[in-house]
C-alpha cells in the first residue's frame, strides 16, 4: 500500500442539496467508497459518464474540498489543502487575461516563491517544452485554445509539482489540436516522470493516454473497474489508434461504460440520451 | 460610453517602397488625405449644424435674441471673461472643488468597495443601507449638507464626494464580485493565501470595472458641483451662470454653460483614455 503515490482510501463525498421541485432537501452522493491507488510516475486516466463525480475526485486530490469519509493520501500523508506538490490543469485554462503567456507561467513561480532571478530561465524552458517558443509576450486573448492550454500546462509544470491533475483539459479543443496535444502530453510525461491523473469522458483519449484506465459508475460514483492498457511498442506502429490492441481496449471500456450511461439516463430522464450516446460511441 | 471604433488614426510612416512605386502611390496619398478630411467633416458636421442654428435662429428672429444671443456674441463675451481673468477664477474654483471631491471619493470608496466586495458578511450587513442611499438623489441632500456643514467649501466638496462615491463604490463591489471563479479556484489550487489571492487575482481583475466607476464619477463631480455652486457660492462656474442670469448678462451666462460643457468633455476624454489603458485586455477579451 505504501508504494502508492496517491491513494484514495474508501473515499466518499456527499453534497447537501437545497429543496428542489423534484424532491425535498437531502444529499447527493458524488463518490461512494472509492478506493484507488496511483503508482509513482504513472499515467492514470479516469473515465465515467457525466455527473459521476470525476471532477470531485480531482477536487479532493487538489485539496480544494475535503472527503465526507475516508482518506486521500499523497505520499502516505493525508491531503489537508491545496499545495504546490500538485498542479491542476483546468478545461477552461484559467489563465490570467491581464498577463502574458510568460506572466502566466510566472504566476505559479511567484506562488512558490521562486526568486525573481531564477524565474526567467524556468519560464523560457517550460514555454519551450510545450512548443510555445516566441509566444512569451502574447496575451491569452491573442492565443488559440490549444495554445492557451499549452500555457496552462507550462504554468503547472514550471513550479515542478510531483503530480499533475488534469480535468478534461482537451475537451474544449478541436480534434486535430487535441490529437497533437495528446502526443505532446505523452512526450512531456515520458520526459519529466510526473505522476498524471487525467480526467476525461473520451474513450479514445483514455486508451491513448493511460497506462491504466479507471472506470467510474454513474451516480453515485463508485469504482467499477481498473483496466491495464497495453498497446505494445507505441513507436513500432505508425498509427496506434488503428491497432487491434487499441480497438480491444476501446471496446472493453465502451462496454463497461454503456451500462453506466444507461443508468445515468434513467436517473436524469430521457432528454440527454443522444448526447450521452454520442460521447460513448 | 467607450467608443471602441474611435481609435487614433495611425499615421503611415515614410514609404520604404522603391521610387517608381512611390510615384504611383501619390494619388493614393491624396486619396487618403481626402479620406481623413471626410472623416473630420463627418465627426464635426452635427456640432457645426448646432453652431449654425444658434447663430442663425436669433438673427432671423426665430427666437428672442435677448434670451438666446447669437453664438458669435456669446463667444465675444466669453473672450472678454477670459481676458479679464474672471473665467480663470471661476474655472479654478470649480475644478478645485470637483477634483477634491472626486479625489476623496476615489480614496475612500475604492477601499470600502474592496472590503464590501470581499467580505460577504459585510456586504449583507450594508447592502440595505447602500440601496437606500444609492436611490437618494445627491442634490436632494444639498440642503442637509448646507445645514450641517454651512455654506462654505466644505459642504460643496462633501456633496461632490457623496455623489462621486456611489458609482465608484458600486463598481468596485461589482468588480470584486465579478472575478471569474475559475481564476480564484486556480489560484487557490496553487496555495495562495487570501492576501496574495487578493493582490494578484482579485484586484487586477477588478481594475477595469473600478475605472468605469471612476469615469462615471468624473461626470457626476461636475454635474453636482454646478448645482451646488448655485447656492451660496462666491465663485465657480455654477455661481457665474446663476449670477449672470440674475444680472441679465445673458451672454455671460451662456459663456459659463459652454465652459462647463468643454470641461466635462475634456475630463471625460482624459478618463476614457486612462480607462482604455488600464483595460486593454478586457476589451479584447469581450471581442475574442
Amino acid at each position: 500500500m505504501s508504494t502508492d503515490k496517491i491513494l484514495f482510501d474508501r473515499v466518499s463525498k456527499t453534497f447537501p442539496v437545497r429543496a428542489s421541485r423534484r424532491g425535498g432537501a437531502g444529499a447527493v452522493t458524488a463518490l461512494d467508497e472509492v478506493t484507488l491507488g496511483v503508482r509513482p510516475g504513472e499515467f492514470l486516466v479516469v473515465v465515467g459518464p457525466s455527473g459521476c463525480g470525476k471532477s470531485t475526485l480531482l477536487d479532493l486530490l487538489g485539496g480544494l474540498t475535503g472527503p465526507t469519509s475516508g482518506r486521500v493520501l499523497v505520499d502516505g500523508r493525508p491531503v489537508t489543502g491545496p499545495g504546490l506538490d500538485r498542479g491542476i490543469v483546468f478545461q477552461q485554462y484559467a489563465l490570467l487575461p491581464w498577463r502574458t503567456a510568460a506572466g502566466n507561467v510566472a504566476f505559479g513561480l511567484e506562488a512558490k516563491g521562486v526568486p525573481r532571478a531564477e524565474r526567467a530561465a524556468l519560464i523560457e524552458h517550460h514555454l519551450d517544452l510545450v512548443g510555445l517558443r516566441g509566444f512569451a509576450d502574447r496575451y491569452p486573448h491573442e492565443l488559440s485554445g490549444g495554445m492557451k492550454q499549452r500555457v496552462a500546462i507550462a504554468r503547472s509544470l514550471a513550479y515542478d509539482p510531483d503530480v499533475l491533475l488534469m480535468d478534461e483539459p482537451f475537451a474544449a479543443l478541436d480534434a486535430q489540436t487535441r490529437d497533437s496535444l495528446q502526443d505532446e502530453l505523452v512526450r512531456i510525461w515520458a520526459g519529466t516522470g510526473k505522476t498524471i491523473v487525467f480526467i476525461t469522458h473520451g474513450i479514445d483519449e483514455a486508451v491513448y493516454l493511460g497506462q491504466r484506465v479507471a472506470v467510474l459508475t454513474s451516480r453515485p460514483g463508485r469504482l467499477k473497474q481498473v483496466i491495464d492498457i497495453d498497446l505494445g511498442d507505441r513507436d513500432a506502429v505508425e498509427d496506434v489508434r488503428s491497432t487491434d490492441a487499441f480497438r480491444h481496449h476501446r471496446h472493453q471500456i465502451w462496454t463497461l461504460l454503456r451500462d453506466e450511461v444507461r443508468a445515468a439516463q434513467a436517473a436524469e430522464g430521457t432528454g440527454v440520451r443522444h448526447t450521452e450516446e454520442a460521447r460513448v460511441g | 460610453m467607450v467608443d471602441i471604433a474611435e481609435r487614433p488614426t495611425r499615421l503611415v510612416g515614410p514609404p520604404t517602397v522603391p521610387r517608381a512605386a512611390a510615384d504611383r502611390a501619390v494619388p493614393g496619398r491624396a486619396g487618403r488625405l481626402l479620406g481623413i478630411g471626410a472623416k473630420v467633416l463627418h465627426r464635426t458636421v452635427a456640432i457645426a449644424a448646432l453652431a449654425a442654428i444658434w447663430e442663425g435662429a436669433p438673427r432671423l428672429g426665430l427666437v428672442d435674441r435677448v434670451f438666446l444671443p447669437p453664438l458669435s456674441e456669446v463667444l465675444v463675451a466669453w473672450w472678454e471673461l477670459l481676458r479679464s481673468g474672471q473665467l480663470a477664477e471661476h474655472v479654478g474654483a470649480s475644478l478645485t472643488r470637483s477634483l477634491a471631491g472626486l479625489g476623496l471619493a476615489v480614496l475612500t470608496a475604492i477601499p470600502l468597495g474592496l472590503l464590501i466586495g470581499w467580505y460577504r458578511p459585510l456586504a449583507e450587513l450594508l447592502s440595505p443601507l447602500l440601496e437606500v442611499f444609492r436611490n437618494t438623489a445627491a442634490l436632494a441632500l444639498l440642503p442637509v449638507f448646507v445645514l450641517i456643514l454651512g455654506l462654505g467649501e466644505t459642504s460643496k466638496i462633501a456633496l461632490v464626494l457623496y455623489a462621486c462615491s456611489w458609482p465608484i463604490l458600486l463598481n468596485t463591489i461589482a468588480g470584486v464580485k465579478g472575478v471569474d471563479p475559475l481564476l480564484i479556484r486556480s489560484a487557490r489550487s496553487m496555495g495562495l493565501n487570501h492576501l496574495r489571492l487578493f493582490q494578484k487575482v482579485i484586484l487586477p481583475a477588478a481594475v477595469p470595472t473600478i475605472f468605469t466607476g471612476v469615469r462615471l464619477a468624473g461626470a457626476y463631480s461636475i454635474l453636482v458641483l454646478v448645482a451646488a455652486e448655485m447656492v451660496g457660492a462666491k465663485a465657480g462656474l455654477g455661481y457665474l451662470i446663476n449670477y449672470a442670469q440674475y444680472n441679465f448678462a445673458i451672454a455671460d451666462m451662456y459663456s459659463g454653460i459652454i465652459t462647463i460643457s468643454a470641461i466635462g468633455l475634456v475630463v471625460n476624454q482624459i478618463l476614457v483614455t486612462l480607462e482604455r489603458r488600464f483595460s486593454t485586455w478586457r476589451v479584447d477579451v469581450s471581442v475574442g
